[in-house]
């Protein structure tokens, strides 16, 4: 049978996992909601009621300083949610476990990865965002978190092109049904001399049978 | 009635019919000692394959977080593995990255190390072989 995947965002408290708490989590859906990862603003916050658009994201944009930043918040624009923006909890470098849930329905072939592109061709990694073409300076630190806490400060994987995270732990493929787990967090370098309004691919490639 | 994805013929002189690119059914195949394996192309042609210890069928997808229709298979592998050699055959479903639809990579590797230098799973036994 075909193994399906859902992508689950926790909104609620990040020490506690699908299993244990399934209503903290919400489903994403993936041909029209979107995550958006913004400092916030007056207009664009958690619950506010609407999609932002672009030019009140553009406001609330994450500014470069002379040391590194991270971006405040990641929301899910849920577009059947009356709340529309909903924080995902816990979305940071710091030591949260049960942030992004992947839920697999049966078995794979091998081990389901976490990865970062320019587009849905998965051919290149070069904005900015991903490291402009190294994929070791990508901005977008993954980790999972299957197995256990990321740590405080955890740094994870650059996340871009063929640096990807296993998220079965490096165990290997999926027996059975399993939610699996990661965290992202977005850090800006310091000085950083090309701001950007970046749209990247993240996705997870796996196999069925 | 449509056309399998594929179909296994045994040693035993029966068959499988697989299923289709959303449901291969792979793993609900009989445990039977595998002859040969027809996979039907999107060319529409066969790939025949026969003549290995075990075999191997799984298709890659993926899913974007935002902005994507869910699930898109990119390719097929077909794999055969002979004294600790995996041979993979693998076949783009659609139009993916570079590649077009119906191309084709035959690829070797050492067993336990044939996707992305991992094993896989989903191994079935093929024909029984004597020593020489």
């Amino acid at each position: 049978m075909a193994t399906n995947l859902i992508v689950r965002i926790n909104e609620v408290d990040a020490s506690q996992s699908y299993a244990a708490q399934p209503t903290y989590y919400i489903p994403v859906d993936l041909a029209n909601d979107r995550l958006i990862w913004t400092a916030g603003s007056a207009a664009v916050y958690n619950h506010c009621g609407y999609s932002p658009s672009g030019a009140q994201l553009d406001e609330a944009a994450t500014l470069i300083l002379a040391t590194p930043v991270e971006v405040a918040y990641c929301f899910l624009d849920d577009v059947s949610s009356a709340f529309k923006l909903l924080q995902v909890v816990g979305a940071s470098s710091g030591n949260n476990r049960y942030v992004f849930c992947f839920s697999f329905d049966g078995a794979t072939a091998t081990e389901p990865t976490l990865e970062a592109w320019d587009t849905n061709a998965h051919a290149a990694a070069t904005k900015q965002v991903l490291g402009a073409g190294t994929p070791a300076n990508s901005m977008i630190h993954a980790i999972c978190t299957t197995a256990g806490a990321p740590g405080a400060s955890w740094a994870g994987t650059n996340l871009a092109a063929g640096n990807k995270v296993n998220l079965n732990n490096g165990s290997g493929p999926l027996v059975g049904a399993a939610d699996l787990y990661a965290n992202i967090y977005i850090l800006i370098p310091a000085s950083y001399p090309t701001p950007e309004t970046s749209q990247p691919v993240i996705t997870v490639r796996f196999t069925y049978s | 009635m449509p056309i399998p994805l594929y179909m296994i013929s045994f040693t035993d002189k029966t068959e499988y019919h697989g299923g289709d690119l959303k449901s291969p059914l792979w793993r609900e195949a009989p445990d039977k000692a595998i002859a040969n394996i027809r996979l039907r192309l999107p060319t529409g042609d066969f790939l025949f394959i026969g003549g290995y210890e075990e075999y191997n069928l799984f298709i890659e997808a993926s899913v974007a977080l935002w902005g994507s229709k869910v699930s898109q298979p990119h390719f097929i592998y077909l794999m055969g593995s002979e004294k600790g050699i995996v041979t993979s055959y693998r076949i783009a479903i659609s139009d993916y990255g570079q590649y077009k639809s119906g191309d084709f990579t035959v690829r070797k590797f050492p067993k336990g190390k044939e996707y992305a230098g991992k094993a896989t799973t989903g191994w079935r036994k093929g024909e029984l072989k004597c020593l020489q």
